[in-house]
This record gives C-alpha cells, sequence and structure tokens, in this order.
C-alpha cells in the first residue's frame, strides 16, 4: 500500500490549508472523468467559521492541486458528499440546517443548483439509472442537529426537479427501519432494508416502469440469520452477480454510507434470485441448507473478533476492507470463494471504519477513518494498485 | 458423516417428535432421553434420578437397554436393563454412551435430553465425551415453549419452581431464555458446520423441505424414501409409553399422540404475549433482553 495522500502532504497544498485540521469523516471522495476528487473539509475553530478546498489528484505527477474553494458554511460543523450523475459533478454541503447543491461539467467552476421544495436528496446514495436518478430524501432532524435519510426510495429527471416517491415508506413493512444500500445491478434497482426485528430484506424494481414501482421481495429475514443479520453495508456488482456483506451495525458507526458491521457475512444474489453464503454460517433455509462457499465462517472464520469497513469490486477481484482486533486487513478474492490477504499495513492508531473505498484506473483508493484522540484527525488517503 | 447427533434444546421445544422424527432416518438410531451427561458415572446418573423422584433410574436408559439387549420393551426386559445397569454402576457414563453406539453401530445415534442444556457443565460434558458429535440447535417460540411448560406443570400435577429470594414462582419462560443462552454460549465456540440451528416450526410445518436439509448438514441420505420414513416418528420403538417400571423417556403427550399432524404451526406473538400475561416481565425489565433472543431465533 503506497501512501498518496496524508496530513503532510496535505500541508503542502497552501499555507492556508495549514493552519486548519482536516474534518475527515466529513470529507468525501470520488472519480469524475478519470480523476480523483477530494473534497477536504477545515475546521478553523478561532473564526468558527466550516470552510473547505476541492482537491485533485494527478496521478502521473502525484500531485494535488487546489481547484475550487468550497463556500462558507456557517460556523457549524459541516459535511460533504461528492457523487457523479450522468455527465456532471455534483458536490452536496451540508451544515445545521443549511444544505447546498453544486454542480460541475467540468470539475472546476462550480454553480449553485436550485432544489426543489423537499428535493434534498442523499448525494452519496444517488444511483442513476433508465435516465432517472434514485436515491433517498434527506431531512433535518432539529433534535440531533443532523440531516437524516427517510426510509423511501424517490426518483428524478435531474437533480432539480420534483422528486417522486418510487416506494412506499420501509417498502411497506414498518418493521424496515431504514433503506440500508441501494444498488443499480443491469437494468434494475436494487434495495436493501435495515431490519433490528427480523433482519435485514432485499427488494427490486424495474425502473424503466411507472411510478411508483412495483417491488419484488428478493430476500428476507437476513437471509434466515434474522436479527444477526440485521443490515447490509455494502453491495458490490462482480463478475455478474449481485454481492454483499451483512451483519451487525457496530455501535460506532455514524454515517450510513460507510457502516461497519459486526459478525460479518458474505452472500452472493444471482440475477434469478437465488442466493448463496460465501461467508457465514450454515442455516437452513426455504431455498435449501446453505453451506458457505469460502469454507469460512463469519468475519473470515473470526466473526465475534472481524469487523467489515467495506466491500468493492475492483479490477478482475473482490476486495474487502476488515479490522481484527483493531488490526486493518484488505483482502482479494478472483472468484468471492478463494481469499488471501492483499496487504499488510498497520496504521498509528486503531482503523474505525471505511470512510472511502473506490476503485480508480490508477487503483484501488481507500480512506480509512483512524481513530484519534482529536476531533479532526489527520486525514489519511491510500492507494492500493 | 458424524459419530452421535446431539440434539440441544429446552424442554417443550419439540424435541421429543422432532428428534423422533431425524431418529427414524434408515442411517440413523434414535434415542429417547437418556439422561447420561448428568454425571460422569452410571451411579451419578442414578443418584441424580433417585433424587428427583426416579429411583428407577432414566426410563429412556432402561427402554434403549432393554431393547438392544432383548429386542422388545416389556417389565422384564426392563428390569432385567436395570439389573444391568446396576451391576455397571462404576462405569463412566462415556463408556456406557459407547457401548450403546457400538449397539446401534453402524447407525448414527440421535441424543436428546432436555436436562444436559439446563447447566453449561452437562453441555460441556457432551461435548468432552463427543468432540466430534454434531450439534443441533432446536428451538421454539418462547410464548408456545412457555404455554406447553405450563400444561406439563398442571398435567403432572407438580408445582412449578420457587424463585428462593422472592417465594414467587419462576415463570417457565426464563428458563427457556437461560436453557437457550446456554446453548448459544456453547455453540459460539465450535468450529463452523459443526453446530446448526432449527426452528422447530419449520420441521413440523415442512418437514419435506426441512428434514432433508438436516441430513445434509450431517453427510447422510436425503432421498425421498429416507426422508418419508422420517415422517413417521410413531413408527419408533420409543413413540409409545413404555412398560413399568419405565413409561417415559419421551415427553408424554407425544407417547400418547405419536403422529406427525399435517400443517403449519402457528407462532404466537410475543408482544402479545407481554402485553397480557407476561408483562411482569416488562415490569421487571426482562422484556428487552428476551425480545432481543427471541428476535434473533426468527421470533416476534
Amino acid at each position: 500500500m503506497v501512501s498518496v495522500m496524508t496530513a503532510q502532504a496535505l500541508t503542502e497544498i497552501g499555507p492556508k490549508d495549514l493552519e486548519h485540521p482536516v474534518a475527515q469523516s466529513a470529507s468525501s471522495v470520488t472519480l469524475f472523468q478519470g480523476t480523483l476528487f477530494l473534497a477536504a473539509l477545515y475546521q478553523a475553530p478561532s473564526e468558527g467559521q466550516a470552510c473547505g478546498a476541492l482537491l485533485k489528484y494527478d496521478a502521473a505527477s502525484k500531485t494535488w492541486s487546489s481547484v475550487y474553494a468550497l463556500p462558507e458554511m456557517g460556523g457549524q460543523a459541516a459535511t460533504s458528499s461528492l457523487g457523479v450523475i450522468g455527465d456532471a459533478l455534483y458536490l452536496s454541503l451540508a451544515a445545521g440546517d443549511k444544505f447546498q447543491l453544486l454542480c460541475s461539467h467540468d470539475g472546476a467552476t462550480f454553480t449553485p443548483v436550485p432544489l426543489a421544495e423537499d428535493g434534498v436528496f442523499s448525494l452519496n446514495r444517488a444511483v442513476s439509472l433508465s435516465g432517472k436518478i434514485h436515491s433517498l430524501p434527506l431531512l433535518f432532524d432539529e433534535e440531533s442537529g443532523e440531516w437524516t435519510e427517510l426510509p423511501l426510495i424517490v426518483a428524478a429527471a435531474d437533480t432539480a426537479a420534483v422528486w417522486e416517491e418510487v416506494s412506499t415508506a420501509g417498502l411497506g413493512d414498518v418493521q424496515n427501519d431504514s433503506i440500508a444500500q441501494l444498488s443499480a445491478f443491469g437494468d434494475t434497482l436494487y434495495v436493501a432494508t435495515a431490519n433490528a426485528t427480523r433482519g435485514f430484506q432485499v427488494w427490486k424494481a424495474d425502473p424503466s416502469t411507472e411510478v411508483p414501482y412495483t417491488w419484488t421481495q428478493v430476500l428476507v429475514n437476513g437471509t434466515f440469520k434474522f436479527t444477526a443479520a440485521e443490515t447490509v453495508a455494502n453491495f458490490a456488482d462482480f463478475k455478474g452477480n449481485l454481492y454483499f456483506t451483512s451483519g451487525i451495525p457496530t455501535v460506532s458507526s455514524t454515517k450510513l454510507q460507510s457502516v461497519e458491521i459486526k459478525q460479518p457475512e458474505l452472500i452472493r444474489l444471482y440475477p434469478s434470485g437465488e442466493w448463496d453464503v460465501i461467508m457465514g454460517s450454515p442455516r437452513y433455509s426455504p431455498s435449501g441448507f446453505k453451506i458457505p462457499l469460502s469454507g469460512m465462517g463469519a468475519g473470515f472464520d473470526t466473526p465475534f473478533d472481524t469487523t467489515f469497513l467495506s466491500l468493492v469490486a475492483h479490477g478482475d477481484k473482490l476486495y474487502i476492507a476488515a479490522q481484527n482486533g483493531g488490526e486493518f486487513q484488505l483482502w482479494s478474492s478472483k472468484d468471492a470463494e478463494d481469499w488471501e490477504p492483499a496487504v499488510e499495513t498497520e496504521f498509528e492508531g486503531k482503523v474505525m471504519g471505511m470512510q472511502v473505498a473506490l476503485s480508480t484506473p490508477f487503483g484501488l483508493v481507500l480512506m480509512p477513518a483512524i481513530e484519534q484522540e482529536e476531533e479532526f484527525n489527520s486525514l489519511e488517503l491510500f492507494l492500493c494498485s | 458423516m458424524t459419530e452421535l447427533l446431539i440434539i440441544l434444546s429446552p424442554p417443550r421445544s419439540f424435541s421429543s417428535v422432532v428428534s423422533t422424527m431425524i431418529g427414524q432416518h434408515p442411517d440413523l438410531y434414535g434415542f429417547p432421553e437418556l439422561h447420561l451427561f448428568v454425571g460422569e458415572t452410571v451411579e451419578q446418573v442414578m443418584v441424580h434420578h433417585k433424587h428427583r423422584g426416579r429411583p428407577q433410574g432414566p426410563p429412556g436408559l432402561l427402554r434403549t437397554l432393554a431393547d438392544l439387549h432383548d429386542g422388545v420393551q416389556t417389565t422384564d426386559t426392563v428390569l432385567k436393563a436395570r439389573t444391568w445397569l446396576d451391576e455397571r454402576s462404576q462405569w463412566s457414563t462415556k463408556k456406557l454412551y459407547d457401548y450403546l453406539l457400538e449397539k446401534i453401530h453402524p447407525k448414527i445415534g440421535v441424543e436428546k435430553s432436555p436436562v444436559t442444556v439446563t447447566t453449561p457443565e452437562f453441555i460441556e460434558r457432551a461435548y468432552r465425551f463427543y468432540p466430534e458429535a454434531s450439534f443441533l440447535h432446536l428451538v421454539r417460540h418462547p410464548v408456545s415453549a412457555r404455554k406447553s411448560m405450563f400444561e406439563f406443570v398442571d398435567r403432572k400435577g407438580k408445582s412449578a419452581k420457587l424463585d428462593p429470594a422472592t417465594g414467587n414462582a419462576i415463570d417457565p419462560v426464563r428458563l427457556w431464555y437461560n436453557t437457550h443462552i446456554n446453548i448459544i454460549n456453547f455453540l459460539n465456540t465450535l468450529p463452523l458446520a459443526q453446530g446448526t440451528r432449527i426452528k422447530g416450526e419449520d420441521v413440523l410445518s415442512d418437514p419435506d423441505l426441512y428434514l432433508p436439509q438436516v441430513s445434509e448438514w450431517m453427510g447422510i441420505r436425503t432421498d425421498k424414501v429416507a426422508t418419508e420414513e422420517m415422517k413417521h416418528p410413531e413408527t419408533s420403538q420409543f413413540a409409545c409409553v413404555g412398560p413399568y417400571p419405565a413409561r417415559g423417556g419421551n415427553d408424554g403427550k407425544f407417547m400418547m399422540s405419536p403422529t406427525l399432524r399435517p400443517g403449519k404451526v402457528k407462532e404466537p406473538s410475543l408482544m402479545d404475549a407481554l402485553e397480557g400475561d407476561m408483562n411482569w416481565a416488562v415490569k421487571e425489565g426482562f422484556a428487552p433482553k428476551l425480545i432481543k433472543l427471541a428476535n434473533q431465533m426468527g421470533y416476534q
């Protein structure tokens, strides 16, 4: 693993930046037109203003350059999301009850996107399918002072359009606590729900049909691990099948887009709707006895010591970022059944989560969330190539 | 293929009917309740039963010995078995169990003694004796298991266990909870695939779907002929009341009516029960952990 960016490297960007520690958990990364973009949010306690910069990475020269100064976001803690919809790069910024969406077609100039009433949506959940954007509506929760996702799926022709509800709340199940993940798989929209009473569910819908869509339940009861499989952490489209990790969300999970899970299992979902346990415990089910095809139980056979941080397809391999007793692990597999450690590395501090796991033309980019004493920790971004 | 299938289940959790069904597989031999893991020696097992009002020892064990020694269970063969057992009171229970397994060879034994799960000590003894055994965790909805326990107490004219601290009767759902925790704590220490969990309601509601899955897990025949035999627990030699002085060995209700009843087994609502006669669990703060455990098993 080669570090492409550290707190020290960030400091080389400019004197102003040197003075401001990075709010890593508020920062975001995406790939746009073959280039890696980073929205780095800073906190300047003395000035009381959240601010930041959009940076881009030149893979050839291995250098970063600042391309855009983020607008000031007031004195409250801010968060960012970067995402690509169609041929445009989007940046959303939330601070207090303020929400801004910015759009760029060249990665350099950004213009504010006017949002329709109740049109605040989760950019990092956005899935483009059938000429429409699908996402989850965001609602500002006065009590927690945070934007929270509503458990229903909405769609719009573009980001400024009026969003239409394409599902009922919780897919019609009051015990579905939230929409855990959205994913395009072929031409079909797949959705996983988190359910702390019966275990996660997976549903699918054809987004080319009239709204609200007709949803088909694909998986129930956490693939019969029930509440030991409360939620789905990641989907990954890999070699013609949809893979996902499921388990119990950790207490430390603070951001829905990077859910860390305990007793983590890996499931393979076929386009037919059939499924197999790849890593996890054997179980009885209405579709037959399931044994883990990798030969391993949950968490690479250490279910109570291992937390899965991320699942991502990159190149011809599927990767799982994990931590075992505080030690970071990155595993890879060409067939999702035969796994081997991809890298061996140690971080200064316990890896608590994986903020970003992104497949790029120049390697797998990872931004781990590392436990540090300071509220605003160093921003660490790694490239695995 | 396993050396022994040990079914871990609290009392009143379909263990008699499900264990007998599994034991009817052509490659298996379903024992009645042997109760051998309660002690290290035969003498200890006999003393354990004597203290519980069964001076003749475990009826299931006596019936098994009668069946294996004489091919028939009568008062005479049971008394012969009792004498045989007395002569071997210094045998370790492991030696006795090995003896039984040798007698049924090449069939594989199916062990089910609800008493085994009442303490971690008994479960650990079972594992120490048979570390290669397969362990099947059989579960039943807590509300229906509790109701069945109450019916059992009424039928037997027994009084419920009392809490030494308060003098109040202990609700049987606490036994349900504690025994399942014992089982889960043990199963969590096992290698992958050595232990699995199955809902009794699933087996009884859809035996054609779930019985072959149990066979598949055990690595034995999964064909329709084998499954059909498993669907007839009433053909077991232990699916009836035994001869005096070993009339038991299985659940009394099952022995009176051992034929599998077709149809879906309904699961009651835990939430309704907690608003009703289990409301004490809410008041005493027991409800959250009960709900959590029930949810883990797929019960609402």
